[in-house]
């Protein structure tokens, strides 16, 4: 009797100390908030990350520098995908970036739950749209349920309210506060020398902007942003979106009636592979004015005012889902309004940013304008 | 009896008995291979657990870990399950509506259920409704049962307006694919960016959405209509002799269509509001089950049935195993698995179809 009685106080004593370990267990760990404004538990020294888009590893290399792959356990294959080149880069200097599992290839109904849970993370990066799982998916509701924290960042809807977001609970998560906030002091910086240049501008005087998305690479001509994204962009620095009201939802493509008759004051494109504008890592100069040319020569565009008069230019598309969209910004305010920011130079932010925040520099052309 | 004083009816009993238990053995052979199929199902993943490790871990479950726990209740058994079920559910409803249109084309996919569905799931997914009661995934789902309830009575209602034939039927069921296909089109393009990926998702089906929830609703919705269907099917095969032949034996043709459209509603509805746009399945399960056990309706239900969750059951296994650690959607697998299996059909059977 009295074995048995000591038997079951083991075994609860037991039972305690189980609890009690768990309990101990999620009190390491703290509460970040999320871009999606969910408070998420993170545990401490996390030290495996899955990506739900390859490409957030842009936001990595400024948290971890001098291996922003050290915690990557799995991500999908969008960034060999849909931008090899810069794919390409971190290959020559990270060989192992090619063993990384892959748990989708670059969509969201291309993503495994299983595979991702088998490779045991502590943390999963999703972005709140895009390539991989979002908000309501079965992917991150199933890793919820195995207790794997489960963060979303973006970089792409609203990119500037975004990238701080996202850029700040990273570094949180991460622990790595100190290169979040030095990055984004940065950041902050830069955007605010331009919306203190621009000051109060009046409808009237925004220049009118034809941005065309994957131009020549997309199917159809005039494939653009309305709200939000890039849009938001255009915005910042003080131009017109011509797309804005007329494509209703975040991306479509407007007629190339309505852009030729609009009459867009700035003409630009984006791209960042064959047969579109090559841009990005390892692209030099000539490559990407040799390819722009190319895209150029379609028809449907060729008698934009912006074109004949060489207002004409080309961004890497990937600066719409990417912090480092703050040289997007300033060339697009250069692009924009050139007298007001003549003497606003982005290839020394480029340089700064190469210097104090990545040790994987980004060597390449990023951004050109054509030359005649 | 006569039966025994008239020895060429003896023969033509124990012939048709012999064909019975032929029927029979064939249901239980399907009902067989279906179970490897879900065996198989349950042994595939990317972590690389076994079929011998799962059973253990459901013999024994204090022994697994968090992550194994999750693979084998969230991700493994749900998806088998669901695949199994929503199999079954369309290709019965596929079978059905074959029978009570006699046309070899009629299935969900075909005559606007799924896109009706897809339809009702968007407008939720873009324009969304907040609810005390439901979670937003429900109400998509509900969206999606509502309006594809709402196309099979939109049929249903066309057709008796005018009068018209079973063939006007599916000729109505086809404008509605476009239509149906054509505003969700128009939904993506209004869509903001964070969810438009929401929708691309759940205009190609996956068994990744399936939680015990609704596996527990479609099971149901299943044993609630299939003996229905099963009572219906005798009537049905005199269906399929003729309209006038049915109702010279006293069936009344309008009363059998009525509810078998309510079945085929409930069926296929509740189906594609859980996984989304499966197609295929509702069309070719019914045929592949026609060549094997015939025309005979008791016995085409249960096989459609078996052959629908066997077909989708293989592919789910399928779009496991084609890409490592990679799902090619389900939705995919069975148009490409379907598609084939479909033309050689066709091939086959000439003009008979």
């Amino acid at each position: 009797m009295s074995n048995l009685f000591l038997r079951h106080s083991l075994v609860r004593l037991g039972a305690i100390f189980v609890l009690l370990l768990m309990v101990v267990s999620t009190a390491w760990a703290k509460d970040v908030t999320d871009a999606l404004g969910r408070v998420v538990k993170v545990p401490d020294h996390v030290q495996r990350v899955v990506l739900g888009e390859g490409r957030l590893i842009s936001a990595f290399a400024l948290l971890d520098r001098d291996r922003p792959f050290q915690r990557i356990v799995g991500w999908q294959n969008d960034l060999r995908k849909l931008d090899p080149n810069t794919y390409a880069a971190y290959v020559a200097r990270f060989p192992e970036v090619k063993d990384i599992p892959l748990i989708g290839q670059a969509s969201e109904q291309s993503v495994s739950a299983e595979q991702i849970l088998a490779l045991k993370p502590d943390l999963a990066v999703f972005s709140i749209s895009g390539h991989g799982p979002t908000e309501h998916s079965p992917v991150a509701d199933v890793l919820e349920q195995a207790g794997i924290a489960v963060l979303f960042v973006d970089f792409r809807v609203n990119p500037l309210q975004g990238t701080r977001d996202s850029m700040t609970a990273l570094g949180q998560a991460l622990e790595r506060e100190k290169q979040a906030s030095a990055f984004l002091d940065f950041y902050n910086q830069h955007v605010e020398r331009i919306t203190q240049t621009l000051g109060v501008i009046d409808e009237q005087q925004r220049p009118s902007v034809f941005l065309e998305l994957l131009a020549g690479v997309w199917a159809n001509p005039g494939h653009t942003t309305g709200k939000g994204g890039m849009g938001e962009l255009i915005r910042l620095v003080g131009g017109r979106n011509i797309a804005e009201g007329v494509v209703p939802g975040a991306l479509g493509d407007i007629s190339v009636e309505y852009a030729l008759k609009a009459d867009p004051d700035v003409y630009i494109l984006t791209g960042n592979q064959k047969p579109g504008v090559m841009l990005g890592a390892g692209i030099d100069n000539a490559t990407a004015q040799a390819s722009l040319k190319q895209v150029l020569a379609r028809p449907q565009f060729a008698d934009l005012r912006a074109i004949r008069e060489g207002n004409v230019h080309a961004l890497w598309h990937d600066f719409y889902n990417s912090p480092y969209n703050i040289l997007a910004i300033e060339a697009l305010a250069k692009w924009v309004h050139p007298q007001t920011f003549a003497d606003l130079d982005p290839h020394q932010t480029l340089e700064q940013i190469n210097r104090q925040f990545l040790d994987t520099p980004l060597a390449g052309q990023y951004w050109i304008s054509e030359q005649k | 009896m006569t039966s025994i004083a008239n020895p060429a009816l003896l023969a033509a009993s124990q012939g048709y008995r012999r064909l019975l238990a032929r029927r029979f053995v064939l249901l239980l052979v399907m009902g067989c291979a279906l179970v490897g199929a879900v065996l198989l199902d349950l042994s595939t993943g990317s972590s690389g657990m076994g079929l011998g490790d799962l059973l253990h871990g459901l013999l024994h479950p204090q022994s697994l870990d968090v992550t194994d726990r999750v693979i084998i209740w969230n991700v493994r058994l749900p998806y088998a399950l669901m695949a199994v079920l929503v199999g079954a559910a369309l290709s019965l409803a596929g079978a059905e509506m074959q029978a009570i249109l006699n046309n070899p084309l009629a299935s969900p996919f075909t005559l606007g259920v799924s896109s009706a569905a897809a339809l009702g799931a968007s407008l939720v997914i873009v324009f969304p409704a907040s609810s005390a009661l439901l979670s937003r995934d429900s109400l998509v789902a509900l969206s999606a049962f509502v309006f594809a309830c709402a196309s099979m009575f939109l049929l249903h209602g066309m057709s008796r307006l005018r009068g018209a034939g079973v063939e006007t039927l599916v000729l109505f069921g086809i404008a509605l694919v476009f239509s149906c296909n054509a505003l969700v089109a128009l939904l993506q393009l209004l869509a903001t960016e964070d969810v438009l990926q929401q929708l691309v998702f759940w205009s190609l089906g996956s068994v990744a959405r399936a939680n015990w929830d609704k596996l527990g609703i479609l099971a149901l919705v299943i044993a609630l209509t299939a003996p229905f269907s099963l009572h219906a099917s005798s009537r049905m095969t005199l269906l399929r002799m003729g309209e006038e032949r049915a109702q010279s034996f006293g069936v009344d043709v309008r009363r059998l269509r009525f509810f078998s459209l309510l079945r085929i509603s409930l069926l296929s509805a509740t189906a594609v509001a859980f996984v989304g746009t499966i197609g295929f399945i509702g069309l070719v399960g019914p045929h592949i089950a026609r060549i094997l056990i015939g025309e005979d309706q008791r016995f085409l239900f249960p096989a459609s049935a078996l052959v629908g969750a066997l077909l989708l059951s293989l592919s789910s296994v399928v779009s496991k195993i084609i890409m490592p650690g990679v799902i090619v959607p389900v939705g995919i697998v069975t148009a490409l698995v379907g598609v084939p299996i479909f033309v050689a059909l066709v091939f086959k059977r000439g003009r008979q179809l």
